[in-house]
């Protein structure tokens, strides 16, 4: 397609607007309703240009171009009217700040305090700076107003945790309330009554606490104007830099940008491009700022004297530490996160088994080896899958879980697919987020919801219609053990007509479902039976791993442990322990020894007897594997809190300290070989992503492995009793987390 | 006296049952289309009689359906557009008031010659008694096999639901309509997609006026002819004028297409009252530009309203005598759409709420002496820059309004 641009020329296939199209040829034309991610809009009307052959002018962001179409973006014509629409909307928004006589000179003038209640513009805005209106009308060119400014006046509501939000600087370009509903499904605000009247509210001006906000902060992000504000940051927002770091509060691995004045952080922002493309979710929006900077970090290394913990130097407490170890060398467990980095994860394991000689290395989050394919770490099947792919499904099955909480990004995907017509069905017994949205609901916890998944797979395997892909291994054997189950109940039959009905014309399918559906005695049985229900309809097979790195925890657990995953009963034996996994439910029991390696005050660290203080993401570098499956590499946008240090940093001190350094864990570099020299499929990865691919850290997948056979239910183990499985709700161990104020008022919707 | 065709047997005590309206030839229009036509003779016919809208735009019936992409596997629906919120507008009521069974053959002839299995009819909300009245004629006539399965054992069927407004001039825009019936804030949608590809709940969608569709049942029995032949030449049939204001005889009158503005007036609402002089007229609804006594012998069709520089719209006509004072109307208008923009885009929601601050103010005594260019600025830069239609309407009557009355609103 051939177009022409204020007189120059693109060929284009790909762009779909005209404002796309003049983007690409470097035209600038204002905008301010149009969002990349949202659904155009055309309601501002600033971007409006000139189209030959055409009466009216027409909205560049909202117009497709066409075969041969002339647009004009900057006659006079089109200049004056881009002024008009702007004086327009500057009548409805205070404009001292944009079009201010003294704006030149205000940097000096600024010593003036000027006294105004609510910030009527100028350097009182909380967006003072970078604010798009103000570029907007430095594009523009407007010098002077036509109408006296009319301020909404309406005041400042504070009434909900996080968000600040001022009717009167708001431009009702809408861009919050779609985001809320095209992107994250929450649908909390929206437009309120009509004409100048209209706002952005919520339904009945009740609080966002009380309208389902997810508190996402997306509205927040693309807001154009102060109207939508992050409250502790309102009159400190200008940063000097922004770094980018992989969160750590749950298994999505999204890209935030850390924003920093004078190195210490401002606000978080999610950056643009995979997994999670501008968004994120109330954790890493609103809670890292403070996480870093909690008055609850340990900033200096602490040892037990007289029964009680008191402050040292960190030759002291490794020195402390190394005693106490060499003490029980082949009676030390060692619990790790799967929050933490492969290369953390990796000293830590090299540590426990070259020179403990532990006991046990286990995960705390040990539901996470469940997750992604047998128990006992032999075979890692889950294979890889995008958010992309995951938009894509046609119809989901979500099971025991609130992805908004668990698995924001992916919930996102979902919602996205939802509103494209795909359908829900939800199993659990508990109250969801996305209940609403469920086209079938099944009440059935994870105890209860095996039958429902047998009977569903009876159905599909008995009508015969495997997703083309011949006869995988174990069809046969899997066909001879439904025959020998019970038939149904006909009510759980009605619901699984309609999901039958769904299957047959809704491709592909997508099971997703968390640590709580596959934990406990049913856990093993009820992962088998949705693999094999993902494979038979060529359906998404999604295990949410809650922790940062739980799909690579598991592989280096499995490397670590070569098969042999520890049952719960040994935790009883060991006489020392070095704590470096958050078990907020830890009680010591006549262990003799406790190296706690954490990060914040809590009850686990309080019955240590030395405590090294870690650094937490995003003040150190590192590889996480997300839910996706994909690798990321996270660099350090802060400076670690205190003396604070990397766990893989202490590992190596902890192994000199026991006399036995290990020279593969004393530089980065080495420790990094050492590590992609004994976990393949990472070293894979790596291969991936330094050719520039995003890699996928790949299980086996369902063409290699087939169907599964369908185990019995294990009575005789329960890793939900003997790891107490924590609330999804509460915001995923970082105990501290907990304790910021407006997060749990925003818990408690 | 001219043909009357849509209320040639209105009963004045109250709406036909199927009884009666049966009993008077009603429904074999749609018998007929079911019985002896295909879709398409009935989609041909009535772009032959080249029957125009009757909700405002005017644009011809039977093209709009033809962009209704036939092969489609997907549902289509009909919505039938009796919001009615135009001032001056009250011949839709009309027609639910006394004939409910003449919309709903025209909805049973649409629907057949579209496709169309399911079909709205969005009723102003404050039509409380009047949906009432339409459900009860719906009920009765799915029990004499007029709607709902297999019609007059056709094979053909069509269920038609009843939907009431919430009170937003906005939601008779036929994009906002749609909006508001699937139960989101009544706001215009972008354009394109128009409602013919993506329409409701994302699905092909025939949007009409109710009288649009109660012309429906006399095209097909009578033919393309016969309804050219009761108009003009590209603008045939009757209308159905609502005249209110100083008239003698308030009301609504069934008259050929392209009669004339003042034989309206003057020949059939029985003029003015004694004693009153002819001041200016608003030939089809407030959003036309308002006529001065000279110009109304212009004919009452799309074509020669447009030349003469307004439009028929709805055909509301408004007359105005030398007793009211243009301020107040001026008043009146801009209230109107400062009141009812639904906010969306710039230039509406403010441009509006200027003009009508402004009014206001003059209104109260604080006039300056550019206030008339102040409002025409803005309503210029309301013109033909808004999302919907709507800011047209808000901007063609001020500016008419200045234009032909200065000095008496200066004064
Ligand atoms: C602001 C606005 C209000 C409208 N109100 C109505 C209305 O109340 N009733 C109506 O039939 N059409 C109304 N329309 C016109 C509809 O958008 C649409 O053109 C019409 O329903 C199409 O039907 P027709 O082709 O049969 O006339 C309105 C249009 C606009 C822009
Ligand atoms: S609050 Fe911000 S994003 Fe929302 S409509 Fe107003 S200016 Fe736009
Ligand atoms: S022109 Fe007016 S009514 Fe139409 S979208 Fe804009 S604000 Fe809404
Ligand atoms: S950016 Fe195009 S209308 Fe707002």
């Amino acid at each position: 397609m051939r177009i022409t641009i204020d007189g120059r020329v693109l060929e284009t296939s790909g762009a779909p607007t005209i404002l796309d199209a003049a983007r690409r040829l470097g035209i600038s034309i204002p905008t301010l309703c149009e969002h990349r991610r949202l659904v155009p809009y055309a309601a501002c009307r600033i971007c409006l240009v000139e189209i030959a052959g055409r009466k009216l002018p027409a909205p560049a962001c909202a117009t497709p171009v066409e075969e041969g179409m002339e647009v004009i973006t900057n006659s006079p014509k089109i200049q004056a009217l881009r002024r008009e629409v702007l004086d327009l909307i500057l009548s409805e928004h205070p404009s001292a700040c944009l079009i201010c006589l003294e704006k030149e000179n205000c940097e000096e003038a600024k010593s003036m305090i000027r006294k105004t209640g609510e910030p009527t513009g100028c350097i009182l805005c909380p967006a003072d700076g970078r604010c798009d209106l103000q570029k907007v009308v430095t594009e523009v060119g407007l010098k002077g107003l036509s109408h006296p400014m009319t301020y909404r006046g309406s005041g400042v509501r504070r009434d909900d945790p996080f968000i600040d939000r001022d009717d009167g600087l708001c431009i009702l370009c809408g861009r919050c309330v779609r985001v809320c509903h095209e992107i994250r499904g929450a649908d909390a605000i929206a437009f309120v009554a009509r004409g100048s009247r209209v706002t952005v509210g919520t339904s009945m001006g009740k609080r966002l606490l009380d309208v389902g906000c997810l508190f996402c902060g997306a509205c927040v992000d693309v807001c154009p104007t102060g109207a939508l504000t992050e409250r502790a940051v309102r009159y400190a927002s200008k940063f000097e830099e922004q770094r980018s770091f992989i969160c750590g509060l749950c298994g999505q691995g999204c890209r935030l940008g850390l924003r920093l004045r004078g190195g210490r952080p401002v606000d978080v922002r999610p950056e643009d491009g995979s997994p999670n493309d501008g968004q994120a979710c109330v954790k890493g929006r609103f809670v890292i700022g403070d996480l870093l900077g909690h008055p609850k970090r340990f900033v200096r290394p602490m040892v037990r004297r007289a029964g009680v913990l008191v402050e040292t130097s960190w030759e002291d407490a490794l020195a402390a530490a190394g005693r106490g170890l060499a003490e029980h060398k082949g009676k030390t467990a060692v619990v790790c996160s799967a929050r933490d980095s492969c290369e953390d994860l990796w000293a830590l394991g090299r540590l426990s088994r070259d020179v403990l000689h532990a006991s046990s290395v286990r995960l705390a989050e040990d539901s996470a080896a469940y997750l992604l394919g047998c128990p006992d770490g032999a075979e890692i099947y889950a294979p890889p899958m995008t958010v992309d792919e995951l938009s894509q499904a046609r119809i989901f099955f979500i099971f025991e879980e609130s992805l908004h909480l668990t698995a924001p990004i992916f919930g996102v995907a979902v919602n996205q697919a939802l509103l494209k017509g795909a359908k829900l069905v939800l199993v659990g017994d508990g109250e969801y987020c996305l209940d609403r949205y469920a086209a079938v609901r099944v009440k059935a916890g994870p105890a209860e919801a095996g039958g429902f998944l047998t009977s569903l797979l009876r159905v599909l395997i008995n009508k015969n219609n495997s997703h083309d892909r011949g006869r995988p291994a174990g069809f046969e054997s899997l066909r001879q053990v439904l025959r020998t189950l019970p038939p149904d109940s006909p009510t759980a039959s009605v619901k699984l007509d309609r999901i039958v009905g769904f299957l047959e014309k809704r491709r592909p399918a997508a099971f997703i479902f968390g640590p709580r559906f596959v934990a406990g005695p049913w856990g093993h049985r009820n992962a088998a039976l949705l693999w094999n229900l993902a494979g038979h309809t060529g359906g998404l097979y999604v295990p949410v791993g809650w922790e940062a790195n739980a799909r690579g925890a598991v592989e280096i657990m499995a490397e670590i442990n070569r098969g042999a995953f520890p049952r719960s009963a040994e935790l009883n034996k060991p006489r020392a322990l070095i704590l470096a996994g958050p078990d907020a439910a830890f009680k010591r029991a006549g262990e003799e020894f406790v190296v706690a390696l954490d990060a914040f005050h809590g009850d686990a660290a309080a019955q240590a007897d030395v405590v090294l203080p870690r650094t937490v993401f995003a003040e150190q570098e590192g590889m996480f594997v997300n839910a996706e499956g994909r690798l990321q590499f996270s660099s350090a946008a802060v400076t670690p809190a205190g003396e604070a240090r990397l766990i893989r940093s202490i590992a190596a001190d902890l192994a000199r300290a026991l006399g036995a350094g290990v020279p593969a864990l004393e530089t980065r570099d080495a420790a990094f070989k050492d590590l992609i020299g004994a976990v393949p499929s990472l070293a894979e990865a790596i291969r991936i992503v330094r050719g520039n691919r995003p890699a996928l850290i790949a299980g086996k997948g369902f063409a290699a492995k087939g169907f599964v056979d369908i185990p019995d239910l294990d009575m005789t183990f329960d890793p939900a009793a003997a790891f107490p499985l924590r609330d999804p709700d509460d915001y995923l161990n970082f105990p501290t987390a907990l304790e910021i104020k407006s997060l749990r008022t925003a818990r408690r919707r | 006296m001219a043909e009357k065709y849509l209320t040639r047997s209105f009963d004045p005590a109250g709406p036909r049952s199927f009884k009666t309206y049966a009993d008077t030839g009603g429904y074999s229009g749609a018998r007929k289309a079911l019985a002896e036509m295909t879709p398409a003779m009935v989609m041909g016919e009535v772009k032959a009689a080249h029957l125009r809208g009757r909700g405002g735009a005017g644009f011809p019936a039977g093209l709009k359906w033809g962009f209704i992409p036939q092969a489609s596997p997907a549902p289509k629906y009909l919505c039938v557009n009796a919001d009615e919120g135009e001032p001056g507008t009250f011949k839709d009521r009309y027609i639910l008031a006394h004939d409910p069974h003449l919309l709903l053959e025209g909805v049973v002839i649409v629907s057949y010659a579209v496709g169309i299995h399911k079909a709205y009819v969005y009723v102003r909300g404050e039509y409380e008694e009047l949906a009432r009245r339409l459900e009860e004629a719906i009920s009765e006539a799915v029990s004499q096999g007029a709607l709902g399965e297999n019609i007059f054992g056709s094979g053909f069927s069509l269920n038609v639901l009843v939907h009431r407004g919430a009170g937003a001039y906005i939601c008779g825009e036929e994009t906002a309509l749609l909006e508001s019936l699937e139960g989101y804030r009544g706001q215009p949608r972008l354009k394109p997609p128009f409602p013919a590809s993506v329409g409701l709940f994302g699905n092909s969608t025939v949007i009409n006026n109710v009288e649009t569709l109660a012309n429906l049942p006399g095209i097909i029995l009578h033919g393309a002819d016969w309804f050219l032949g009761l108009g003009k030449p590209k603008d045939g049939g009757t209308r159905l004028y609502s005249v209110s204001g100083s008239v003698v005889k308030p009301g609504v009158y069934e008259l050929p297409t392209g009669t004339s503005l003042r034989e309206i007036i003057f020949t059939h609402a029985g003029g003015l009252a004694p004693g009153r002089t002819l001041k200016a007229v608003i030939p089809g609804g407030l959003s036309s530009a308002i006529l001065l006594p000279g110009e109304i012998d212009v004919a009452m069709d799309c074509d020669s309203l447009a030349a003469a520089g307004s439009m028929i719209g709805s055909a509301g006509i408004i007359v105005i005598d030398d007793g009211v004072s243009m301020k107040t109307v001026l008043d009146r208008v801009t209230k109107f759409y400062a009141h009812e923009s639904c906010g969306q885009c710039t230039p509406c929601r403010v441009g509006t709420s200027w003009i009508r601050r402004i009014v206001r103010r003059m209104n109260g005594g604080g006039r300056r002496a550019d206030d008339l260019d102040r409002i025409a600025r803005l309503a210029e830069a309301m013109k033909g820059r808004t999302f919907c239609p709507f800011g047209d309407a808000a901007a063609l009557p001020v500016l008419a309004l200045i234009g032909k009355f200065r000095t008496e609103l200066e004064g």
